[in-house]
């Protein structure tokens, strides 16, 4: 009896060492670090400076500003599209494996590959995009304005997440029995209707995990920016994660670059708990 | 309950860093034994790129004994195996030619050149093993000293057999605040290249000069130059940075804080914003990465590009325009000063701090420091060798390399040290890039902002 209490977590051991040792070693390092300055090799232990220093930089907040226009503009785009898209595979298209392949390519693709291609469209004299388009925006470069170099990681971002999205949403939409419809054609209702009131319903939780699970993506997105910009022209598109990137990794500020993740892995941790908020009330709405 | 487990090791899954290792303990010299030994080894020609006869390199090393014991751990960016390489073929061979010398066993680990300071900076931090001996550049000494990850070798320095022979840029590349912390085997620098059928007026050594030439240049829709003066710090070292002097301002005042928002920077941007304006320089300078910055001249639209004098190696074309002559090295243009500076850089080598085998590591510099193999290895990379006697070397009698040490010595110069350099000068390219693109920002005004966030950041 005694022995078959302890099997299991002997079974557990090898599993939560793993985990300990990949996880919550460096995460729980990376807090004590976060209340370090490291000069000259040094470490010093000053409390919550760091916390303090990055409350009282514009850096940081400028950062953050653009993390959140970012997401804002990623997950509502990449949601649009991915929704539209699912629905359109979800009612049966012709040569649909052809067209999901294509859509998957971005998604296979590495953020850096593809960023760098993104970026390449973009150039000035040599850019296939930035020839189109350019005309639209008054000939400016637009990957040399503040604006248009967002737009270009926005766009880049959200044709490369966008199969990956459409694919949770047609999962979503597939589990949707046939019949709820039937019964709604027979009360009547419209396509329009259909959807706003069976359709959106039911997908609703598939819908918010894809935004928490964007949410997380937009607030620790790097690559693109890293592939494309590289956070410029000047800082305007310097997000959080590059900002924490340049501060450890560029300026070896190792302890400053661990409170900055340690802010984001709170600003993480707050979109999890809304998250679960929301799954709760699903699940007591959908109990009643 | 389950989900919060659940979430959070989602989450911790997605952050942060760590890693950890053992320090090493240090060693003591326990004796020294001196180690003298005629070796033949053959020595490429480094222009030519035709393999020389064999030629006898006499090395005398110092070697203590504990150093011979443990092999040396290297880190440097050039692939051993590479045999289409001259620096790496010179280095493969180097390192044999060493370890037949010494005794010492030679690990050799290759790491990309634009991340070696970060590996042992992270390596440094995290208390990983480091390596004993480690390429390094001026450019990233003061970082990697802030970061710990390199050893003072002052001491060890001051015993070897080359530390009166070096010259003093050498000193102003690796020396900082007295201390030793690395050594330049060379010393490269900006440099900038012309063809000579675009200006038959020859070369316009100044500012003034530009904005005419640019205009009759822009006639024949040909920019009259292009550079790189991007977002990353390099374009301040490399560009904005010898302007700067030239117009008589500064980067950083003598306790290395930024110095920026002065009449003299601003008169320099101001003028780049009207070559930009005119169309006398390509957009590219100012957005794309280094290479963007060269291909205007690759692809035959601009008349002159600000490479280095390490350019041959990455400019498609360019050495063969100047040994068919119809490229010419030219000076950087003066601005009111009338000098026509350009930026230095030391190439060396340097010994990382926890270093398991220091000795050994002093003992490949002490090797490597040898006139003939540094003659070699500088003449790989277009620099200037730090040991004068290395220049006399047949591998430097040429118009390119006497043009090059001329510009070098007569116009070289380093930017002035900061506790703070990367974080600064990363700044300083940012808010000059904005400035660049953005016409209507206030130069003055964008510069004091920038010098004031460095400052109270850092330096209060």
């Amino acid at each position: 009896m005694r022995q078959s209490r302890v099997y299991p977590y002997l079974l557990l051991a090898p599993a939560f060492f793993l985990m300990f040792a990949v996880t919550l070693y460096p995460t729980l390092y990376s807090l004590y670090l976060s209340l370090n300055k490291i000069e000259k090799g040094r470490m010093t232990f000053i409390g919550l400076k760091n916390f303090q220093t990055i409350l009282g930089s514009s850096d940081f907040w400028e950062s953050l500003r653009l993390t959140l226009i970012f997401g804002f503009f990623y997950i509502t785009l990449t949601l649009a599209f991915a929704f539209v898209m699912a629905l359109l595979f979800n009612r049966g298209l012709r040569f649909g494996g052809i067209y999901m392949t294509l859509i998957f390519i971005p998604w296979v693709l590495s953020d850096i590959v593809s960023g760098v291609v993104w970026r390449w469209m973009f150039y000035r004299d040599y850019g296939v995009l930035q020839n189109l388009i350019g005309p639209l925006f008054g000939d400016k470069t637009l990957i040399n304005t503040p604006a248009g170099a967002m737009g270009i990681v926005v766009a880049a971002s959200t044709w490369r997440a966008m199969a990956y999205v459409m694919l949770l949403l047609l999962a979503g939409l597939q589990t949707i029995p046939r019949d709820v419809y039937e019964a709604g054609a027979i009360d009547g209702s419209t396509g329009w209707q259909a959807f706003w009131h069976l359709t959106w319903p039911l997908i609703r939780p598939v819908t918010l995990v894809v935004i928490v699970l964007l949410s997380i993506e937009s607030i620790n997105a790097i690559g693109m920016f890293l592939a494309i910009t590289e956070g410029g022209p000047g800082r305007s598109t310097e997000v959080l994660s590059l900002h924490m990137w340049r501060e450890a990794l560029q300026f070896f500020h190792f302890g400053y670059g661990a409170a900055l993740a340690v802010v984001m892995f709170f600003i993480n941790l707050v979109l999890g708990v809304v998250y679960l908020r929301f799954m709760q009330t699903e699940s007591s709405l959908g109990a009643a | 309950m389950k989900r919060v487990f659940a979430l959070l090791s989602l989450l911790v899954a997605l952050s942060l860093m760590g890693a950890c290792g053992a320090t090493p303990e240090p060693q003591t010299i326990i004796q020294t034994v001196e180690v003298e030994k005629v070796v033949t080894k053959e020595v490429e020609k480094v222009v030519t790129k035709e393999v020389e006869k064999p030629v006898e390199v006499r090395v005398t090393v110092e070697v203590p004994v504990e150093a011979k014991v443990n092999p040396i751990v290297m880190w440097a960016s050039y692939d051993l195996t590479d045999e289409s390489n001259p620096p790496s073929v010179t280095l493969r061979q180097t390192i044999a030619t060493f370890e037949a010398t010494t005794g010492i066993k030679v690990q050799y680990e290759q790491v990309a050149w634009d991340q070696l300071a970060t590996k042992l900076a992270v390596q440094a931090q995290s208390g990983g093993d480091m390596p004993d001996v480690v390429e390094t550049s001026s450019q990233h000494a003061l970082a990697l000293i802030n970061a710990g990850a390199l050893m003072d070798i002052t001491d060890m320095a001051a015993s070897s057999p080359w530390i009166d022979q070096i010259n003093s840029s050498e000193a102003q590349a690796c020396v900082i605040q007295g201390a030793r912390y690395c050594v330049a085997a060379d010393i490269r620098g900006g440099a900038w290249y012309y063809n000579t059928a675009d200006f038959p007026n020859g070369w316009p050594a100044t500012i003034e000069g530009w904005l005419t030439e640019g205009e009759r240049l822009k006639s024949q829709n040909k920019y009259i130059s292009t550079f790189f003066a991007g977002r990353h710090y390099g374009a301040v070292e490399l560009t904005w940075g010898p302007w700067f002097y030239s117009n008589g301002g500064s980067i950083f005042d003598e306790t290395g804080k930024p110095d920026w928002a002065s009449e003299q920077n601003v008169q320099v941007v101001e003028t780049m914003r009207e070559l930009l304006a005119r169309g006398y320089i390509p957009e590219t300078c100012f957005t794309g990465d280094f290479t963007a910055g060269e291909t205007p001249w690759v692809d035959g639209t601009a008349a002159s590009v600000r490479g280095g004098s390490w350019s041959f190696l990455f400019i498609p074309g360019l050495k063969e325009k100047i040994e068919a002559g119809e490229t010419q090295l030219g000076v950087a243009p003066s601005f009111s000063t009338g000098k026509n500076y350009v930026f230095l850089v030391g190439e060396g080598w340097g010994i990382a701090e926890g270093a398991k085998n220091p000795q050994g590591g002093m003992a490949w510099i002490n090797f490597f420091m040898n006139p003939q193999i540094l003659a070699q290895w500088a003449s790989q990379h277009y620099g200037i060798p730090t040991i004068d006697e290395a220049f006399k070397a047949s591998a430097f009698d040429s118009d390119f390399y006497r043009a090059t040490a001329r510009n070098l010595s007569e116009n070289g110069i380093f930017i002035e040290a900061s506790q703070y350099y990367v974080e600064s000068m990363t700044k300083l390219a940012e808010t000059l890039q904005e400035l660049m693109l953005n016409p209507d920002m206030d130069i003055m005004k964008a510069l004091q902002k920038a010098q004031d966030e460095i400052i109270n950041r850092y330096f209060k």
